[in-house]
């Protein structure tokens, strides 16, 4: 499954979900050369397409959907978008050839709409792994390009942690921790102990002050 | 003449009386209440005809004799075990000590290759070459074993459990008309036969299997409790020891380590093919047989013992008590005595497992060291190593590609196979987040804080394999101590006839290391 991140041309309006464009630049996408390992999903950011042949004689099959298809808005609350999981299962899951390219628009909607389509995308795709022979194209506004690819690359594939500090701390953790379940483990026995320590103890005492007594 | 519902043993009772019966004979059974009649079940119904019947009593006659009573020679035994490729120190062990048993006909089987150190090919009949791996199809070849067993009395083994020395005269005390059989077993996780612990043998399933809930077998249209589906299920089921001196009705089952069935038996109620290893298929068969008619017990005259252990079993499990009770029992967690390894794996061939895991999983732009040439390594510094690489590991986050790390991580950095239920929770945190899931992935694994908690100091690899035998002459004291124990404890968790019984029966056991040199 390839991932690209197209952005969208600033002085052109072009509705991607028409053709011929749509064709041109989906072939143009799919002569891109990818050296990639095989273990994660390439995601690759395409700005400006100068470098790309235009041959548009090979076909190739393209699926396109503009943002809109994919969420609901609710008459009562004008301004909330909500995406919707079950309409973007419905709308890939009928693209039945292998190989296909999935084009969506995201338009100019807001950053956070287009993380949650992807997010849910990515679901969508880990719950169904034949959506996976597929590739998506996202095209999105220049401005935001490099957001939404770190978030494709982060939902669409697992990475190494980037963060990652030593794990010596986390293991002193592990080890107070199993010591810390032996401990719960013994407090019956230790508690038994001094329950019957203590009945002891009474029972002495109470001799003492009988005999004293 | 019997009276069913007097006692939760009827079942075995029952199997004694009609098995002893001479054909022609009649039983007649009286129940305080109607209910089913145990005899009317499916294994009795071609031997025993119902002569007369009210609503709570039952006349049957024995018209011919019952499966079990095929074998006629107790002193016949074929001894099958199902074997791989890998190092066959512990088989050698484990087939020597068969050799010696008092027994005056013996064949011993074994089903797969072993490794190129096995020390008796010329003791031994291999069969079942065919059967491939993976998966481990332990079903398929255990029911091969009973298909190419010379003798009716059939002993299927692990090549981990060793057998009594006093083994032929248990079996002779017993009788040969025994139903699905297996012995108490009992592992010492030190070389010094201190603190038993009681392993895989005889459990029974606390709640109905998967709750009620039924999946689709592999090979048939038929819904099953048992089917890949509900594997988790299974697993939220719960499972407890059972006690040697009592019997739950249908519940109850030999773990798969052991059998002693009748041939024929067996081959009338094979292993069900479909389930592979750790697939809860010994559940499946101990139950099926159980509602078929055939009650599993455990032969009181001896134990076996365990060789090794699986690490993921070292945790505190119920065991059910003498009167009925139940009570948590577990390793010795607090023990400063040196301990037998945790994983059957050297030091070398774990870290070249890292490495291979490693070489699948992380880039190789991404700066990773895992060191080389290690003789020794702690928990702690193996929990880092294996926490770094986890970490910086990458894959497609999708549900095969994830299921396939998963796999991986078992077979290569844990060394043991995951409860079903982890292996849902592991699918379902990587899918709604990533990386956190991937952070938390070794440290806040329950399984690994096990394994801490089991070896907290000492490292969880052999040396060598001689790490798992016991020199004889430092066991003495620990034997009595741990007889003891088992003997006096109040649980009674152990069976045993007397003290004298209990130190004989953890002596005869003990895996020696005079076992591990071949028999000339």
């Amino acid at each position: 499954m390839k991932l690209f991140i197209v952005t969208r041309e600033l002085t052109v309006n072009v509705d991607y979900t028409v053709d011929p464009y749509i064709a041109r630049l989906v072939n143009q996408l799919d002569a891109i050369q990818i050296h990639s390992p095989g273990n994660l999903n390439p995601v690759i950011m395409v700005d400006d397409r100068y470098s790309l042949p235009t041959d548009s004689s090979q076909s190739t099959s393209i699926n396109a959907f503009k943002f809109s298809d994919f969420f609901f808005q609710s008459s009562d609350t004008l301004n909330s978008i909500s995406i919707d999981t079950n309409r973007i299962y419905k709308s890939i899951s009928k693209v039945d050839q292998q190989g296909s390219y999935i084009v969506i628009d995201c338009g100019l909607y807001h950053i956070s709409h287009i993380e949650d389509l992807v997010d849910k995308l990515a679901s969508t795709c880990f719950q169904f792994p034949v959506l996976t022979s597929n590739h998506l194209v996202f095209v999105v506004p220049l401005a935001i390009q490099s957001q939404i690819a770190r978030r494709i690359n982060a939902v669409f594939n697992n990475l190494p942690a980037t963060n990652y500090k030593s794990s010596s701390n986390k293991v002193k953790m592990l080890l107070i921790s199993a010591t810390l379940k032996k401990v719960h483990l013994l407090l019956p026995t230790v508690s038994s102990v001094i329950v019957k320590a203590g009945v002891l103890f009474r029972l002495l005492l109470s001799r003492l002050v009988r005999v004293r007594g | 003449m019997a009276k069913e519902p007097t006692t939760p043993l009827a079942p075995l009772l029952l199997w004694d009386a009609v098995h002893f019966l001479n054909v022609g004979e009649t039983i007649t059974l009286e129940e305080d209440s109607p209910l089913e009649c145990y005899l009317e079940r499916e294994y009795f119904r071609d031997s025993l005809q119902c002569l007369g019947k009210t609503k709570n009593s039952w006349v049957f006659k024995k018209t011919k004799a019952l499966p079990a009573e095929s074998s006629t020679d107790i002193d016949s035994w074929t001894f099958g075990i199902p074997v791989g490729p890998e190092d066959a120190t512990i088989l050698n062990a484990v087939v020597k000590r068969i050799l010696e048993l008092d027994i005056p006909n013996k064949e011993i089987l074994l089903c797969g290759k072993p490794g190129s150190n096995f020390a008796y090919f010329d003791k031994v009949r291999i069969v079942g070459e065919d059967i491939t791996a993976p998966p481990v199809q332990i079903c398929k070849k255990k029911n091969r074993l009973a298909q190419e067993a010379k003798y009716d009395n059939l002993c299927i083994l692990h090549d981990r459990v060793f057998l009594p020395k006093h083994f032929g005269e248990m079996v002779r005390r017993f009788g040969g008309r025994y139903p699905l059989m297996t012995l108490q077993s009992l592992f010492f996780d030190n070389r010094l036969n201190l603190h038993p612990r009681r392993y895989s043998d005889y459990a029974f399933a606390e709640n109905e299997l998967a709750m009620g809930i039924k999946g689709l077998r592999r090979d048939s249209d038929v819904a099953a409790s048992i089917a890949p589906s509900t594997f988790t299920e299974v697993g939220l089921t719960g499972f407890s020891f059972a006690n040697a001196m009592r019997y739950n009705k249908d519940c109850s089952y030999p773990t798969g380590s052991m059998y002693i069935c009748n041939r024929s038996l067996w081959l009338q109620y094979p292993l069900d093919e479909s389930l592979y290893w750790v697939e809860y298929e010994d559940i499946e068969h101990g139950i099926r047989c159980s509602m078929a008619g055939i009650p599993s017990r455990v032969n009181p005259y001896g134990i076996n013992q365990s060789i090794t252990s699986r690490a993921l079993l070292g945790s505190h499990s119920p065991n059910e008590t003498a009167n009925g009770g139940n009570v948590k029992k577990g390793p010795a967690l607090f023990s400063c005595l040196p301990k037998k390894p945790l994983l059957k794996i050297s030091t070398e061939t774990a870290i070249s497992k890292v490495q291979q895991f490693a070489a699948k999983y992380v880039q190789p732009d991404v700066n990773l060291h895992i060191p080389t040439g290690l003789k020794k390594v702690s928990p702690s510094q193996w929990l880092a190593l294996t926490d770094s690489v986890i970490q910086k590991t990458s894959f497609k986050n999708d549900l095969s590609s994830v299921r396939q790390f998963i796999t991986d991580f078992e077979r290569l950095i844990l060394m043991d196979q995951l409860p079903d239920t982890t292996k849902e929770w592991m699918i379902i945190a990587l899918l709604n987040d990533p990386l956190t899931a991937k952070q938390n992935f070794i440290l806040s694994l329950g399984e690994i804080l096990n394994m801490t908690q089991q070896r907290p100091l000492q490292s969880w690899f052999y040396t060598n394999l001689d790490d798992y035998f016991h020199c004889e002459n430092r066991t003495y004291f620990g034997t009595v101590i741990s007889a003891l124990q088992l003997y006096f404890q109040k649980d009674k968790i152990f069976y045993f006839e007397s003290l004298l019984d209990a130190i004989r029966a953890i002596h005869n056991s003990t895996p020696f290391s005079s076992y591990i040199r071949p028999a000339k």
